[in-house]
């Protein structure tokens, strides 16, 4: 079998190799089969491993290309999903104990679209308990370990999705985020991960009450942001089973990566959350806008009248969104959560509809607020999560610890570490993670990036462009092979 | 006029009341300590909620969908 650099070897780079005929599907899927086998106990990124399923789909796709019959980038190309996110035959758990043993008779609209597109599926991540959090401390499927320091979190909900890419265990993986799940992960881990406009993604297959439907997104995690456009390529686009889908037309997002950014204005996101930023977070978002000025790009501080009450809405909405859909396993399985969990949903039933009727009335007011802010801006930038990975143990003890002052990790309003977040599952609007740097213990640091609604090209455009230019993507994180 | 700390106590009890109602709904056996710690979880998010107070909502719908920006 050829050695391969999986280290290395970008989703991109991948995809021309194997088009070229130079690189064996099954032999890429059978190096990430055997690192996976010599990483995932340390790491715990996968849940269940669908080597065999994995090996005979490589072996198709390999004959189809021989054939002269190549589907696009995504063909032989080997990658992972979450484990909200049904899979026809394949368990899928949610990180829950009551669905241990569920497996679909249906795939997740993104993974049938993964699979036309002739992707390779390694299996199924791990994930916060019904994705209610953001630590992937699984009571049940145990902890997913960040790669860059194992006694840290991967950060959450899709933490072990964040975790298979930045250890080099898929090319790819496809998370879901209502608060941070996507983008707080990919922050942690230093790789890339987009939350899109909602409803570009379908969200058909996703496990009920894993995530609100008003403010649950699905989308890519990837090395790097060509590779993120790449796969929402495959994935984007309306879906007659999901009624929140969007009929937008998909662009080409690979088209505009290299565009100039002389002129682009961004607006650097004031609020609520300023008051709690680690200063090594500070310095690399600030260092990020400097070089983002060098290649022609002006910034000015911006904020909404009502900033202040988006943790409100948010918490409102999804929890009780998130209750509802539990209500009929809360009355008979109820020993089987968590108790924190549990403790959660039964606190949320006792939220009065009229509250929450007024947090999604409060939720247009704040989503034209920030329409009107895009007028003024083209972009919106803020870091992704105020801190980088706390220990596993700050975590359990519910405490954080940010330039040497401990904080609870969930104050009166909110989760800390979804304070910078939240706004764009409220708006909608889409916002992509990308590396900014790295803390002076030498964890991953995030900057987001986002734009109007349906604007992932000219987030894509700037985040590769900053990429590019800052040079993080090319740093690895040392594992114990 | 009542003393405010009263009141926060006849209200801790209220909802420490609605919690056992849900116990009894639902069937699931909280320990009185389960029972007030829930009361007190769903009390500090009543107070969040306050916040949305004020916002003036007089004609404002909910938003449903989400459409790409007029240039």
């Amino acid at each position: 079998m050829v050695r391969l650099d999986l280290e290395e070897l970008t989703l991109s780079e991948a995809c021309a190799q194997i088009q070229r005929r130079e690189l064996s599907p099954v032999d890429l899927t059978s190096g990430y089969l055997e690192r996976i086998g010599k990483l995932n106990p340390a790491l715990n990124a996968y849940v269940t491993i669908t080597e065999e399923r994995a090996l005979a789909d490589a072996r198709g796709a390999e004959e189809e290309i021989r054939q002269g019959k190549y589907r696009g980038p995504l063909h032989g190309i080997p990658v992972s999903v979450k484990d909200n996110l049904a899979t026809q035959g394949v368990r899928t758990t949610a990180g829950s104990k009551i669905l241990a043993d569920w497996i679909p008779d249906h795939d997740a609209t993104v993974v049938q679209r993964l699979k036309q597109a002739g992707a390779v599926m390694l299996g199924k991540n791990n994930m916060h308990e019904w994705a209610l959090g953001g630590t992937t401390i699984n009571p049940f499927y145990g902890t997913t370990r960040n790669p860059w320091n194992r006694d840290r979190i991967a950060g959450g909900s899709s933490g072990g999705s964040a975790v298979a890419v930045a250890a080099s265990l898929c090319l790819g993986s496809i998370g879901t985020d209502s608060a941070q799940s996507v983008r707080n992960p990919a922050s942690m881990c230093g790789i890339v991960g987009l939350k899109p406009t909602y409803g570009r993604v379908s969200q058909f297959g996703t496990v009920a009450g894993t995530g609100a439907f008003s403010t649950n997104h699905t989308g890519p995690l990837a090395k790097t942001v060509e590779d993120c456009a790449l796969i929402l390529q495959a994935i984007a686009g309306y879906d007659p089973r999901d009624p929140l889908s969007s009929s937008e037309a998909v662009p080409n997002y690979s088209a505009c990566l290299d565009g100039n950014l002389r002129g682009l204005k961004a607006g650097v996101l004031r609020g609520y959350f300023d008051e709690v930023m680690a200063s090594d977070v500070r310095k690399s978002f600030s260092e990020a806008m400097e070089v983002l000025k060098s290649l022609g790009m002006q910034f000015e501080e911006v904020t909404t009248p009502h900033m202040d009450l988006i943790p409100a809405i948010k918490v409102c909405t999804s929890r009780v969104e998130n209750a509802a859909a539990h209500d009929p396993l809360l009355r008979t399985r109820s020993q089987d959560y968590s108790r924190q969990t549990l403790y959660s949903y039964v606190s949320a039933l006792l939220t009065p509809a009229t509250t929450y009727m007024m947090a999604q009335r409060a939720r247009r007011v704040v989503c034209a607020e920030f329409d009107d802010l895009l007028k003024r801006v083209q972009l919106l930038m803020v870091p992704t999560v105020p801190f980088s990975a706390p220990t596993i143990e700050e975590c359990n003890q519910g405490l954080l610890e940010i330039d040497g002052k401990k904080y609870p990790r969930q104050d009166e309003r909110s989760g800390l570490d979804t304070f910078t977040t939240i706004p764009f599952n409220i708006t909608g609007l889409p916002a992509i993670s990308v590396c900014c740097g790295f803390s002076k213990a030498g964890l991953p640091i995030g900057m987001q990036i986002a734009a109007g609604a349906f604007e992932e090209q000219l987030i894509f455009q700037v985040a590769h462009s900053y990429e590019r230019a800052a040079g993080w993507y090319k740093r690895k994180p040392v594992l114990p092979l | 006029m009542k003393n405010p700390a009263d009141q926060n106590d006849v209200e801790s009890r209220l909802m420490e009341e609605r919690v056992r109602k849900l116990d009894a709904e639902y069937g699931f056996h909280f320990s009185d300590e389960e029972i007030k710690l829930i009361a007190r979880q769903t009390e500090k998010f009543d107070r969040l909620f306050r916040s949305l107070n004020q916002v003036d909502l007089a004609g404002v719908m909910p938003l449903l969908k989400l459409n790409r920006k007029e240039p």
